[in-house]
């Protein structure tokens, strides 16, 4: 037990670790990013690696609940547990964690002497959001979700000097607080009516709901509503999205993969743990709002993406929609948690190389990108435009590429779920879908060829995009070797 | 069980809550709706002293004297201190009321949330009686956050760290002014 409970809290250690030694060379060292630049890459990898050897302890039938204290186990109140679903989270948040930071490095490169801040909030901010996937009790979920919350506040105002990332740090901070409490307040009434913090182990909330008959569910609904209502402001799902496209667009082009990646793969391992661990019992409850927050989502996002300018909105209303299409996975209950994961493990790939290629030709610390700053890209850097359209066809889910089997199992989800008209809903506006992302496509490879001002990309950026673009193509021709891991990625 | 309003005045308990509640009440309201914003905070400090009492009156010594210390002394302290050293006008400011196109949202969601939770609260509760208590020691709850609860303990540790180190990039001067 001794060993696997260090190994269930590993990859926050590591990067919390990796934070403090960021900020200790920084002092001692002097402020050159060339030191701190292994650390990091190193934090995310091993990290990650942490989660790989947490994938095969689980495997090997260990893993289970951890306590505070071992001699208390008197008090069943677990606060970390070692699970498919979190060993799942490791890998992925790890390995995306390093993707996003080669795609941020321009811009580490640019905010000079507070780039060692950056480095150790994004650090932070990874290790908050694993919290919310690894731990069954829903204040140690809060405080996780405070964890990354606060560090990307601060990442999306992060170049002072400009009035739309101020503006757009100030919003995200307000409404996102707003979110917060919202959420808490539904941790505070579901710990009134069912009297558990816990969603596993003794007089937990899946105890309470298998010994009682809840007669009089008032005070129940208002909480999980409250909760659900702050995770969908997480991960932007209609109608909570209204911040997305204004922090996304508002935010330092290089930031913007972190936060937007680390925060849906974060929010929907919270939401699966609690509602799909924790509420499962009451999905007849939860299940009809979900699908229709889906089906918002999809509709809202779709036909705004549609008429955008601004290429981060786009990513931001397309955001919006794959939000819904991952909803559908919930609805499957412990069923969809495979899909959901696949997806989890893909999707955040497309967003981190869009968003890296967005800063390479916007610049790293620019606040808006137009559609038509991306004309002639294939000629302008060919690798860069034909990495564009991969992940575009990721997105819009497109055969062959990651993004279309992802959608595929999600309505393969829904649909067992017996949700068909949302799986014709999901359909729809995929399809229309196809219309913007194809736009963007079209845009790439257009244009006169007087504008010849080639972009050189950095080696890092490259790195990014090259990893985000291998993770669509791979898992898009050959699925079946995710599929066979994330089918073990179930919460306890 | 139904209370009448007889023994519900009867209760030397509630006088002392109306007591507390009413002020700290009126207070919040005119913390949101002064237009002078030193006002507003001073407004806030009885507020937050009334939420206090009333963390008192529920035997939750410890998290009353929080309120008082961190909220009252040092949070309220840090508003003047940050009011002042950014030079905002003193004063009535109409800005401060400008969105009034909102208020009335504003104020039916509002009340609308409150109706809602305060339903549910009521009908989830109305039938129990809370059994008389003693006041939670503050030894007890600190055996529990240092034991039970020590994992949380640790990462609230990490907030703080993220919220320090995010206020100081916010904050700090670039002296070779390379953000641009």
């Amino acid at each position: 037990m001794g060993n696997a409970s260090y190994l269930a809290v590993a990859f926050e250690g590591i990067l919390l670790i990796g934070a403090l030694v960021v900020l200790l060379v920084a002092v001692v060292a002097g402020r050159s990013r060339a030191v701190w630049a292994p650390i990091a890459g190193a934090s995310f990898l091993l990290a990650a690696l942490a989660g790989v050897l947490q994938w095969i302890e689980v495997e090997n039938g260990g893993g289970g609940m951890f306590f505070s204290a071992q001699n208390l186990q008197v008090i069943k109140s677990p606060m970390v547990v070692l699970d498919g679903f979190s060993a799942m989270a490791s890998i992925v948040l790890g390995l995306v964690g390093f993707t996003a930071m080669l795609g941020s490095w321009d811009l580490v490169a640019k905010v000079g002497k507070r780039s060692a801040e950056f480095v150790a909030l994004s650090l932070l901010a990874f290790a908050g959001l694993h919290m919310m996937a690894a731990t069954p009790n829903l204040v140690v979920i809060f405080i996780g979700l405070e964890t990354a919350s606060i560090s990307f506040y601060v990442l999306a105002g992060f170049i002072r000097a400009d009035v739309k990332s101020d503006e757009s740090a100030l919003k995200y901070f307000l409404l996102g607080s707003l979110a917060s409490a919202l959420f808490l307040y539904g941790i505070a009434l579901t710990f009134a009516a069912t009297g558990s913090l816990t969603i596993y182990g003794v007089n937990s909330i899946r105890d309470f709901f298998s010994e009682t008959v809840v007669s009089d569910p008032g005070i129940l609904l208002v909480g999980m509503a409250l909760m659900l209502v702050g995770l969908m402001f997480k991960i932007s799902a209609a109608p909570f999205h209204q911040w997305a496209p204004d922090v996304y667009q508002g935010a330092p082009s290089g930031a913007v993969g972190l936060m937007a990646a680390g925060v849906k793969i974060a929010g929907f391992a919270a939401l699966g743990r609690i509602f799909v661990g924790g509420f499962i019992s009451q999905i007849d409850t939860w299940g009809p709002i979900v699908a229709v927050i889906a089906a918002l989502s999809m509709v809202i996002g779709t036909t705004m993406a549609l008429v955008q300018t601004d290429m981060k909105r786009l990513v931001a209303y397309s955001g919006v929609a794959h939000s819904g299409y991952l909803l559908l996975t919930l609805l499957a209950g412990v069923e969809g948690m495979s899909a959901m994961w696949f997806y989890l493990a893909t999707y955040p790939f497309m967003i981190v190389g869009t968003f890296a290629i967005i800063s390479t030709v916007s610049g790293p610390t620019s606040t808006s990108s137009p559609i038509e700053a991306m004309r002639g890209l294939s000629r302008r850097s060919p690798e860069m435009g034909w990495l564009l359209a991969i992940f575009m066809f990721g997105m819009s889910g497109m055969p062959f590429f990651a993004g279309f089997v992802g959608k595929i199992l999600a309505f393969i989800a829904a649909g067992d779920a017996g949700y068909i008209w949302l799986v014709v809903v999901a359909t729809l506006t995929t399809v229309i879908g196809f219309a913007f992302y194809l736009r963007v496509v079209a845009t790439v490879f257009s244009g006169e060829d007087d504008d010849t001002t080639m972009i050189d990309p950095t080696l890092s950026s490259r790195f990014a995009v090259v990893i985000g673009a291998t993770v669509t193509v791979v898992f898009g021709i050959v699925p079946w070797i995710l599929i066979d891991v994330v089918r073990d990625a179930l919460p306890l | 069980m139904t209370v009448s309003l007889a023994d519900w005045f009867r209760e030397a308990a509630n006088w002392a809550f109306m007591i507390i509640a009413i002020p700290t009440l009126f207070a919040g309201w005119r913390t949101v709706t002064s237009n002078n914003i030193v006002r507003a905070v001073l407004y806030l400090v009885v507020s937050l002293a009334g939420t206090a009492a009333l963390f008192i009156m529920l035997g939750a010594e410890f998290v009353g004297w929080t309120v008082v210390l961190v909220y009252i002394g040092a949070v309220i302290i840090l508003f003047l201190i940050g009011i002042m050293i950014t030079r905002a006008p003193l004063g009535v400011d109409a800005d401060l009321s400008h969105a009034r196109n909102v208020r009335t949202p504003a104020a039916v969601l509002g009340v609308l949330l409150f109706a809602v939770i305060g339903y549910a609260v009521i009908d989830a509760f109305e039938n129990s009686m809370i059994e008389p208590f003693e006041p939670t020691a503050t030894a007890d709850l600190a055996n529990l956050l240092f034991s039970r609860w020590v994992i949380p303990f640790e990462v609230v540790s990490f907030v703080l760290l993220a919220a320090l180190i995010g206020g100081i990039a916010l904050a700090r001067k670039d002296d070779n002014g390379a953000q641009r």
